[in-house]
């Protein structure tokens, strides 16, 4: 099965996050009510959105050391994924431009597991609530990078230097909370 | 200095011990001690500030914040410039730590000192550097330490990154556009006393990309006539 396993905070007891990313979705709207109900414990994300594993790898990460360190602000630890992709410190816009939404037909599915290495039964929950094609992350289809690169401010000066829209955009998330 | 304040916390340790298990620092300066580090698969340098004891802490706490966060803006800024500086990748504010993209390559105090640049790889390094500084200068930023350790040649490409903005200030005055070419002409003739065409080839280049350079080199002139302090006497 097409699974993607992230390390979150590195060490010996540290949970890490687990995802699933799904292509051709019909019912996108029940998954993101299901998340929004608290009867999928995990986050939603829009596969068009996620700019690249290393992104989703450091959203992990730094919502991980928010909730380890009581300074979350978001209302969980899969909530503050979301907020951890954003570049902006506003929950609901990251929502809106990072979560799944109705008419998405690409969705990520993130969740932490326990402190055990277990899913909660996520992965069983999972599979059964969404209607779409199971597949890799990185066969998730094309990521829509004209709105990324306007939500990042990302300009062609920037690209031309050679790194790739991933570390532009990785970087006005590492910079979020100084700037 | 106690060893409390430079030994690395808590999530940086983590981070060491995921990836070989060493916590010695890779470097130290007067301000930070910099560590190789793997953070999401990507190969990283953690720049970690440490606690000055001799300061007030609440004042060493707000000056530390103040210039991590200025230093990792100015590097994202920087790149937006078209300027080659290394990617930031996280900034850890509660532990003062700045993680950013490792740059593969040697100083380029080492590449001039190494006795094999050739007069074609100073025209280009000037032509870089001239070009880099005159794009920070224009977009309002001055770098404030500007020397050859300063500056890496990158193995990949032989390209020149500019690093370490921990003293880099926003500021669009010719004075201090012209202190900082001042610093770096000091700097190439103090450690390269043999190689400071280097510095007329980044001058030139300079006044090609530059839009505002006429009132940064007579500055510049000025700043050379008297020295980089202004005198305070009268």
């Amino acid at each position: 099965m097409a699974r993607v396993r992230y390390d979150a905070v590195p060490g010996d007891d540290a949970p890490e996050a687990r995802s699933w990313t799904f292509a051709s979705v019909t019912n996108a709207r029940a998954v993101v009510d299901a998340a929004r109900a608290g009867t999928l414990d995990a986050c939603v994300l829009d596969g068009r959105s996620v700019v690249g594993a290393r992104a989703l790898d450091m959203a992990c990460y730094r919502a991980r050391v928010a909730i380890d360190r009581g300074e979350g602000v978001a209302r969980g630890a899969h909530a503050e994924i979301i907020l951890g992709l954003s570049h902006s410190r506003n929950v609901g816009e990251a929502f809106r431009r990072f979560g799944g939404g109705e008419t998405s037909e690409t969705l990520v599915i993130v969740a932490f597991e326990d402190a055990s290495g277990g899913d909660r039964g996520i992965e069983a929950r999972v599979m059964e609530l969404v209607e779409g094609r199971l597949t890799s992350f990185d066969d998730r289809g094309a990521i829509d990078e004209a709105s990324i690169k306007t939500w990042f401010k990302i300009g062609d000066a920037e690209l031309a230097l050679g790194g790739s829209l991933e570390d532009a955009v990785l970087s006005r998330m590492a910079i979020r909370d100084v700037a | 200095m106690t060893t409390e304040t430079c030994a690395p916390t808590p999530a940086l340790l983590a981070l060491l011990r995921a990836c070989d298990g060493s916590i010695e620092p890779r470097s130290q300066g007067a301000e930070a001690r910099v560590y190789d580090v793997q953070l999401s698969g990507v190969e990283c340098v953690a720049k970690q500030r440490f606690a000055k004891t001799y300061r007030l802490r609440e004042l060493d706490e707000r000056l530390t914040r103040s210039r991590l966060s200025a230093e990792a803006r100015t590097m994202v800024r920087a790149r937006k410039l078209g300027v080659l500086a290394p990617h930031v990748v996280h900034v850890d504010a509660k532990e003062s730590c700045v993680y950013m993209e490792r740059i593969r390559g040697c100083a380029l105090k080492e590449a001039l000192r190494s006795g094999e640049t050739t007069r074609e790889d100073l025209r280009r390094f000037g032509e870089e550097i001239g070009v880099a500084v005159a794009k920070l200068h224009d977009g309002g930023i001055i770098h404030g330490d500007l020397t050859t350790s300063n500056l890496m040649v990158r193995d990949e490409d032989g390209r020149v990154v500019v690093i370490d903005f921990g003293l880099s200030y926003p500021s669009k005055l010719p004075e201090d556009k012209g202190v900082d070419l001042y610093v770096l002409e000091r700097a190439i003739t103090a450690a390269h006393p043999s190689q400071t065409v280097l510095f007329d080839d980044i001058l030139a280049a300079y006044k090609k990309t530059s839009q505002m350079w006429c009132s940064t080199l007579n500055r510049f002139a000025e700043v050379r006539a008297r020295g980089r302090k202004r005198s305070m006497v009268g």
